[in-house]
């Protein structure tokens, strides 16, 4: 019976992953008007393919590394986020901010399709250089018409929910064909980011 | 046990219903622009050519009849290895012969399913990832021009993902003595297809 619970919450998840990758078709235009400040920030990560491909990767990284290792990216991933987006503010967006956020998406997409499982400083340092890097793309993308106190703590609060999700799912496959199924999920996102920075470099 | 993984078997196939059903929605839109268009456009290069299709799901098909390990390991592998052939097409590198090597493709995985060959691993994941390059080398060559080149990335990955998974959920009926002599004669049917394409192509 549990397993076939899981089994449920596992398949509801893939059609809510698969709703949330056709998303971006419905709602391309961004920052989305006539939401909430703090709406605004917590739905810009998820309308654009270049912050979600790295987000689901990193979540179900998250999710591949214990316990502990989990815990590690959910504290830390939202607090870069936040960081990264509030250095924004201060300073103009470097030149290489762009190619650094498409260069994260094959890696990320690759550590998720070996498998890898890391020491904890690797995990401290990648998810808080990859939230870094984040929240200076979402953060520079504040426009003066948006209050930043409210678009900031909506970003790090979806960032910290997508990271959570991914824990979640990852953590509730019980059946090995499942995890490899995560695995596969992380080799079409590296093979989407290896193309992609193909285009781009 | 066995009514488990009928249930995850159901579940792969409406997923795949599902998606399908989803397409034509983004691709009836005329004109589309955007991550839709690029999307859509992507999503359908795979599914435009009777050989691409019929090599991925052959490479399901067959990853079904060599079992574990193959049949995980090629999913995973697959993806990278046509990124790789992917971005030779995306920096316009030279690569002879990409349509004679997707038509082969299709003639020697059939012929695989045919003779049920069950190479080692390594030796399997060797064909296949020859033939990948291939495929990925005809779609990336398209993506420099799409609406939205990582839409087209996304959709294209996806499509080819989901011809996998009708190859392995085609091929699970392997299992059962007389779906297995089926799988065969199917195998022989993309193999003849495959010569045929080959064939047309020289004539």
């Amino acid at each position: 019976m549990k397993s076939l619970l899981t089994g449920n919450i596992a398949w509801r998840s893939l059609i809510v992953l698969l709703a949330i990758l056709l998303l971006p078709a419905v709602a391309a235009a961004h920052p989305i008007k006539g939401v909430g400040d703090f709406y605004a920030g917590m739905l810009h990560p998820l309308t654009a393919l270049d912050f979600l491909l790295p987000w689901i990767a990193l979540a179900l990284f998250a999710g591949q590394q214990g316990r502990k290792g989990a815990l590690l990216v959910l504290s830390i991933f939202p607090v870069a986020i936040l960081l990264g987006a509030v250095l924004a503010l201060a300073f103009r967006q470097p030149a290489w901010l762009s190619a650094a956020n498409l260069a994260i998406i094959p890696l990320l997409g690759l550590a998720v399709a070996l498998a890898f499982s890391c020491p904890a400083s690797f995990i401290v340092v990648f998810s808080a250089g990859v939230g870094l890097l984040q929240g200076l793309a979402n953060g520079a993308e504040i426009t003066s018409a948006i209050s930043p106190w409210r678009f900031i703590p909506g970003l790090a609060a979806v960032s910290m929910l997508v990271i959570a999700y991914g824990i979640g799912i990852v953590r509730s496959l019980e059946k090995p064909w499942t995890r490899v199924a995560v695995r596969v999920a992380g080799s079409w996102i590296a093979a989407i980011g290896i193309m992609i920075c193909a285009s781009k470099f | 046990m066995t009514r488990l993984s009928c249930q995850s078997l159901s579940g792969a196939i409406l997923l795949i219903l599902a998606s399908a059903l989803i397409a034509p929605s983004t691709v009836l839109a005329h004109n589309p622009a955007g991550v839709a268009g690029g999307f859509a456009s992507g999503f359908l290069h795979p599914l435009s050519g009777i050989d691409h299709i019929l090599a991925m799901v052959a490479v399901g098909i067959w990853g079904a009849q060599l079992g574990a390990p193959a049949i995980w390991a090629l999913p995973v592998a697959f993806p990278l290895v046509m990124a790789v052939g992917g971005a030779l097409g995306i920096r316009g590198i030279f690569l002879p012969g990409v349509e004679i090597g997707i038509a082969a493709s299709a003639l020697l995985l059939g012929f695989m399913i045919f003779r049920e060959t069950k190479p080692p691993l390594y030796s399997a994941a060797v064909i296949v990832g020859f033939f990948a390059i291939f495929h990925g080398y005809a779609h990336g060559a398209e993506l420099p021009y799409a609406a939205d080149p990582l839409a087209y990335g996304v959709g294209f990955v996806i499509a080819t993902g989901l011809l996998h998974m009708s190859g392995v959920a085609l091929g699970s009926i392997h299992r059962w003595p007389p779906g297995a002599r089926t799988l065969r004669i199917a195998g022989a049917g993309i193999s003849l297809a495959g010569l045929f394409l080959l064939v047309h192509h020289f004539a």
